[in-house]
């Protein structure tokens, strides 16, 4: 290990306490937070937390919404990365089923641009 | 440099032994809070081959490391992700060694987060999501130890078979 090394790290390590930072800083207030399913890009529905549910994502991926928090129950992918996933609940955190392009994500429901809200 | 027997052979074993560590890493259950966690013990060959032979040596080991790790246990878009990740890790290193002070656990560092760095900008462009961006800071990290293990064993295997003749 030398200087240079050390530069290394320090600047990896700066660069991801920046994203990070921003990440936290940008995310909005967890109340009201809703999960949003979005497949093949687009948006494919909003779920309210507080209702437990099973959903269905097209044939290839099923997820649950269990006690406030969310995870993939099951997908017909490869990897599995997305069922192995921890569950998440809090503002900004993602579950993705890269192989399906499936995008579980916690977010606020202030965001205006969604025209239907599926309960 | 011209293909001689010894240089065919030698590149031969090192790719047997990169397909080798990626079954090995397939065995290992990996960490599932951080998706798309690896220990790259296969940059260990790319690495090692790197510093004791081409840079071209390197990139056949990792090409067809790719290729056949990919068609044996993983799908085309497992080969996708770890082409990926293995040019664009291999490319960023070959070039730091030129032009960088890196030591060789540096270079193997820049090669994880590297690694990484491309795989999660990758997903991003395949998901069609930045939300993705969310596991950047991590994988960076991540990278960067894993680099530094595979840095510590390149460096302890090369002061035990440097400069003797392994095949």
């Amino acid at each position: 290990m030398n200087k240079h090394d050390f530069i290394l790290i320090a600047v990896v390590v700066a660069v991801a306490a920046l994203i990070w930072g921003y990440l936290f800083f940008a995310r909005e207030d967890d109340a009201d937070s809703m999960l949003v399913i979005t497949a093949d890009g687009e948006m494919y529905g909003q779920y309210d937390l507080s209702v437990d549910r099973e959903i269905t994502i097209g044939d290839t991926n099923r997820c649950v919404i269990k006690d406030g928090s969310v995870s993939m129950k099951w997908s017909d992918c490869a990897n599995q990365v997305c069922v192995e996933h921890m569950a998440i609940s809090q503002g900004g955190e993602t579950i993705v089923c890269v192989p399906n392009r499936i995008i579980l994500s916690i977010e606020s429901d202030k965001g205006g641009d969604v025209d239907a809200v599926v309960r | 440099m011209q293909w001689s027997g010894s240089r065919i052979a030698r590149t031969g074993v090192l790719t047997a032994v990169a397909i080798l560590l990626g079954y090995i890493e397939t065995l290992i259950p990996v960490l599932t809070a951080i998706p798309g966690f690896k220990l790259g013990l296969a940059n260990l060959v790319v690495v090692y081959a790197l510093y004791e032979c081409t840079t071209l040596d390197a990139l056949f080991i990792s090409v067809i490391r790719v290729l056949v790790i990919g068609f044996i246990f993983g799908n085309l878009f497992g080969i996708l992700f770890g082409m990926t990740g293995a040019l664009m890790s291999l490319g960023m290193m070959a070039l730091a060694k030129r032009v960088s002070g890196l030591s060789q656990i540096g270079i193997s560092m820049l090669g994880g987060v590297t690694h990484n760095v491309a795989q999660v900008l990758l997903s991003i462009v395949v998901v069609g999501s930045v939300k993705l961006v969310y596991y950047l800071p991590i994988l960076m990290v991540v990278g960067l130890f894993t680099g530094f293990f595979v840095g510590i064993l390149i460096l302890e295997i090369r002061k035990r078979v440097s400069g003797r003749k392994i095949v």
